[in-house]
């Protein structure tokens, strides 16, 4: 291979690499449950112009594929295991998702608030704690009895 | 689950049948013969089964973002492979035919086990994991052959199309292949938007309105374009600049077969 075509991966490399680092940068989370191929919450909010980390749990024994054509995004969640999309910064509005593989009972929406609405009482960090510890606490319960069982 | 496995169908495996039909065509009119095609499809199928086993793992892999890395890193060793072969397929008849000849088949076998087995393995993850569901099989297996059906249709139509064309245009073959692999890149970088790896903050427009991204016109214009009805700049710079590499890379390529060409049969003649 010639130094030059060496000196073009190179460049490639590090230019993902310095991509990645930037997206490193702190996100506010939100998480999202998959049960019985329905979505909890079914409705999620975040604030607007706001890049956000959507973290998915499929509590289900089968695959399902988060989809969205008003978010454009497309992932497959495994079975018993987690997934992470980040979405946004968006404008105001309701962007719908569904379950790819179970589109008639997995739906849900994200809805985008404005920033101020969304951070009247609390910050970005303490909104995505609101919406994601309850469900992080019923994620590890189910985990905990899936486990004994 | 009929009408699901339907969609989902044609989603994975119209890719497959359209990069099939296109390789054929170039191929067929540089003489090589079909056995290529048999050892792609046999390689395919193993590695989609491994890729199938490993994928959940993989997936959980760099943060949660190893599947897009994956994959988009393959949609872009697709759109090199492609450079390379639109490169060969120019190259006029030398004593060096034969080398000619290989590079063009490994570019083959490579482009269509790429694509086949990601593809594959995206169909195998929702088949494999709906079979034993209850009155699932029935559903699935139906729609599996009505979604090979249609399939059939579009690659059948698509064959005796381009060969109607290519009495006229030489050039449409090369063309398809060229976006073909640029709808590839477009894959990718949806993939590298999804996962934060690329910028993906302003959206250039919206044309869901004109043709939608999941309507059935929407998904073909996907699998043979590459069409996103919102696209962010640097996806659509990154469109036209690969389209202008390609088309480039193709002319010099004529240029440099038909000087070549002239020089050879100017030598015949002394």
């Amino acid at each position: 291979m010639s130094q030059s075509a060496v000196k073009l991966m190179q460049s490639v490399m590090v230019a993902f690499a310095l991509l990645s680092f930037a997206s490193l940068a702190n996100r506010p989370e939100f998480q999202l449950e998959l049960k019985n191929h329905l979505f909890y919450p079914a409705e999620i909010e975040i604030p607007a112009n706001t890049k956000v980390k959507l973290v998915i749990y499929n509590l289900d024994t089968t695959p399902e594929e988060f989809d969205s054509f008003d978010l454009n995004r497309e992932k497959v969640i495994f079975p018993q295991k987690k997934s992470v999309i980040f979405i946004g910064p968006l404008p105001p509005g309701r962007y719908k998702f569904f379950g790819e593989f179970n589109p008639n009972s997995a739906q849900g929406s994200v809805i985008v608030v404005p920033k101020k609405a969304a951070t009247n009482n609390t910050n970005l960090e303490d909104l995505a704690l609101i919406y994601t510890v309850p469900l992080a606490a019923n994620s590890f319960l189910l985990k905990e009895v899936l486990h004994a069982n | 689950m009929l009408i699901n496995t339907v969609i989902l169908f044609l989603r994975d495996a119209l890719p497959i049948f359209v990069i099939s039909i296109i390789l054929f065509s170039l191929l067929q009119q540089q003489g090589i013969k079909l056995w290529w095609y048999y050892l792609a499809v046999l390689t395919s199928v193993m590695l989609s089964l491994t890729l199938l086993n490993t994928i959940d793992d993989i997936a959980q892999a760099l943060d949660d973002t190893g599947r897009e890395w994956l994959y988009a890193g393959l949609y872009f060793v697709c759109y090199f492979i492609s450079l390379l072969l639109l490169s060969q397929l120019w190259r006029v008849q030398t004593p060096f035919i034969r080398q000619k000849n290989i590079i063009i088949k490994v570019c083959a076998v490579s482009l269509t086990v790429i694509v086949m087995t990601l593809n594959g393995a995206n169909f195998l993850i929702y088949i494999t994991g709906f079979w034993y569901q209850n009155n699932a099989s029935n559903a699935l297996m139906t729609g599996v052959i009505l979604g090979g059906g249609i399939c059939a249709s579009i690659a059948v139509l698509l064959y005796f199309l381009m060969a109607f064309i290519e009495r006229y245009y030489r050039i449409i073959r090369e063309t398809l292949l060229i976006v073909f692999s640029v709808g590839l890149l477009m894959k990718a970088t949806n993939l590298l938007i999804q996962i934060d790896a690329l910028p993906g903050n302003r959206l250039l427009w919206d044309s869901n309105y004109l043709v939608t991204e999941n309507s059935e016109l929407g998904q073909l214009f996907t699998v043979f374009f590459g069409y996103d009805a919102t696209p962010t700049l640097l996806q659509l710079l990154l469109y036209i600049l690969a389209i202008v590499i390609a088309l480039v890379l193709t002319f010099f390529s004529s240029m440099s077969a038909k000087s070549t060409g002239t020089i050879a049969s100017h030598k015949e003649v002394t």
